[in-house]
């Protein structure tokens, strides 16, 4: 077990990338990074991983609560792909055989490590084939290259897991290359520049905040808009829970790498303004939260109200609820096995998204109303009928898990949880199952052996 | 009827589920818990700590298996556990870094927080657990409690007896676990 996790070990800090990179869960360079709403970002997997599939979950460093998985910053992801080609490429390669093990993949970006892709798109795209490709590129400050990241933000579409695990291979290969062609810094920064524009103002990125939809904006741009609602301007989907923070890592980078430029849009934004923009936003901050479009109790709600419908472990593919809470429809034409599920609001919403994993959903599947898997009763029911009325829902959960035999026995000895309404209380804080820790009975011994 | 009724969820399988604080469950979006993700985060925390170990802490793996560690905090000058070598076990949980990692004592230590089987009572090891906490911060958590026990009531401490006597009698207490580090933590 733990010779085959230790192949991999050997090339774990090839190439130096800032800590401000680092995510703080797998300790490596953050592979198709996710801004939560507290401006803090970790991994894809990282992120989802740490979700808790009963409640809101928590930022893993300042523990704000969010109850959203957010999609991941396509900005940010093609960022630390030029930055750190060989550190970024190495994660992919270990990421896609980790999603190829267990047959779940996150989402792919057109003209992403896909070469079929770059014939389709006619542009020159970020994956390099030769190193030599490379340094032309980062030399050249011609429109193309803005074009290029353009054209990568627009195209999200995805693209069949099957067919790319070829292409991460030969990226394997490619992915070296790099590591020798040494991109000269000046070269490099007008090529950022173009990459982190505000699609809105036009202008290098001020205080930028991630929806989460994963667009960037200069926190400005979004509270200019007069609705109280934070909705993205480019995919239409509201930010839930008021207004995001600035992205703080990101905002660094920027003054960092571009310090006259960034003065200058302070300078000229608070002309603009006549007004302390940070108090301006967190006046609309406030707004926002009365009328958000997602009820902040709503995880605690769903325990006194039994109507809520609860289905923990499943989450909103547009919205990324995380756990939905409410109606859940699930796409009976998707073959994969993550399936694709919509809550209420966005069942009824007419967006278009992709899934918030590499599902080949289409607006053609066909949508079915599955039942809660979570059982909730509150009335008087004698205990052998729980048992036997839950084992047939759990058994789904089962299947889809069966991958994972070493923590069966942990999971079995806290599967069932029996929860007298004393204790509801406590429930909206912490559905934490109890650990048994220590045995008081052995304390107390302890205790007179001791004094 | 309220006081009969009984709430029961049942969840099935999930193994790896999500979340802080021990909560397993099923999962219709994948878990995907894998050896070679924690195995490779325990092994960057290895490095780390050989780079930049926390004052009077060490920590590196028993044997061959990475998820199994022996650690060691030195007793805080200042404090009746100064001169003792105190050993921890530490097992890592297969879904490392979402779960915690378990500590356990090796060495005995008259501590309010700490039983006789060498459990100890620490919320960052159980429902405040964070993925973003590391082995390094554990011991220095660890090494906190040395200085200062967490003996009130309200902190839940694992020998009530020990506790009692902390905060009734300072230099009793004091006196006893320095008899204790010298007895058995030299």
């Amino acid at each position: 077990m733990n010779n085959q996790g230790k192949e991999d070990y050997g090339d774990i800090g090839s190439e130096d990338f800032p800590d401000e990179f680092q995510c703080c869960v797998c300790l490596d360079i953050m592979y198709k990074p996710v801004v939560l709403a507290c401006g803090h970002i970790s991994c894809f997997w990282c992120v989802f991983k740490a979700m808790d599939s009963f409640r809101e979950s928590h930022c893993p460093i300042c523990r704000n609560p969010y109850n959203h998985f957010p999609s991941i910053c396509r900005l940010l992801h093609f960022l630390l792909l030029k930055l750190y080609p060989s550190a970024y490429k190495r994660r992919e390669r270990q990421v896609a055989e980790e999603e190829k093990k267990y047959g779940h993949t996150s989402p792919r970006f057109d003209g992403f490590s896909d070469s079929l892709s770059d014939k389709a798109l006619g542009v020159q795209d970020t994956s390099p084939h030769t190193a030599a490709t490379v340094f032309n590129m980062t030399q050249r400050r011609d429109s193309s290259l803005i074009q290029d990241s353009s054209v990568n933000e627009a195209n999200m579409t995805m693209i069949p897991t099957t067919s790319s695990q070829e292409s991460t291979t030969n990226m394997a290969k490619q992915g070296d290359s790099m590591v020798k062609s040494e991109v000269k810094n000046e070269a490099r920064k007008q090529i950022l520049m173009t990459d982190l524009q505000c699609t809105l103002c036009k202008q290098l990125l001020y205080r930028p905040i991630v929806l989460n939809c994963g667009h960037v904006y200069c926190e400005a741009c979004i509270n200019n808009q007069v609705n109280k609602v934070c909705r993205c301007p480019a995919c239409q989907s509201v930010h839930p829970n008021g207004f995001p923070n600035v992205c703080f890592v990101l905002e660094h980078f920027l003054e960092e790498h571009f310090p006259e430029e960034y003065s200058a849009r302070k300078v000229s934004l608070a002309d603009q303004l006549h007004t302390n923009p940070s108090e301006r936003t967190a006046r609309k901050r406030e707004q926002a939260t009365e009328c958000s479009s997602f009820p902040r109790r709503a995880y605690l709600s769903w325990l006194s109200d039994r109507g809520t419908k609860f289905h923990p472990a499943v989450g909103c593919d547009w919205c990324g609820m995380y756990p939905i809470v409410g109606e859940r429809y699930k796409c009976k034409d998707c073959v994969e096995e993550i399936g694709f599920d919509l809550c209420e609001e966005c069942y009824k919403s007419s967006s278009k998204l992709p899934g918030r994993f590499n599902q080949q959903h289409t607006p053609e599947h066909q949508f079915v109303i599955e039942k809660p898997i979570f059982q909730l009763r509150f009335e008087a029911v004698p205990p052998e009928h729980h048992d036997t009325g839950s084992l047939g829902i759990t058994e789904e959960v089962m299947v889809s898990n069966s991958s994972n035999d070493t923590s069966q026995d942990e999971v079995d000895g806290a599967a069932s949880l029996n929860l007298s309404p004393d204790s509801l209380q406590d429930l909206g804080n912490s559905i934490a199952l109890p650990v048994p820790f220590n045995n008081p009975s052995e304390d107390q011994e302890y205790t007179d052996s001791g004094t | 009827m309220m006081s009969n009724s009984m709430m029961t969820m049942t969840l099935g399988g999930g193994g790896g589920g999500g979340g802080r604080g021990g909560v397993g469950g099923g999962r219709s979006w994948p878990s995907t818990t894998s050896v070679s993700a924690s195995g490779k985060r325990i092994q960057k925390e290895m490095s780390e700590l050989s780079i930049d170990p926390p004052p009077d802490c060490s920590a590196s793996p028993k044997g061959d298996s990475l998820y199994h560690w022996v650690a060691t905090i030195f007793g805080p000058p200042g404090t009746p556990y100064e001169g003792g070598i105190f050993f921890l076990d530490i097992a890592f949980p297969i879904d490392y870094p979402f779960k915690p990692p378990k500590v356990l004592f090796k060495t005995r230590i008259y501590h309010c927080n700490v039983d006789s089987a060498g459990n100890v009572s620490l919320d960052i090891l159980k429902d405040g657990w964070s993925p973003a906490l590391t082995i390094s911060k554990v011991l220095l958590a660890l090494r906190s409690i040395f200085t200062n026990p967490a003996p009130s009531p309200a902190d839940k401490p694992l020998v009530p007896g020990i506790a009692h006597l902390y905060l009734a009698d300072r230099v009793k207490h004091d006196e006893l676990a320095a008899e204790w580090t010298l007895r058995f933590a030299r």
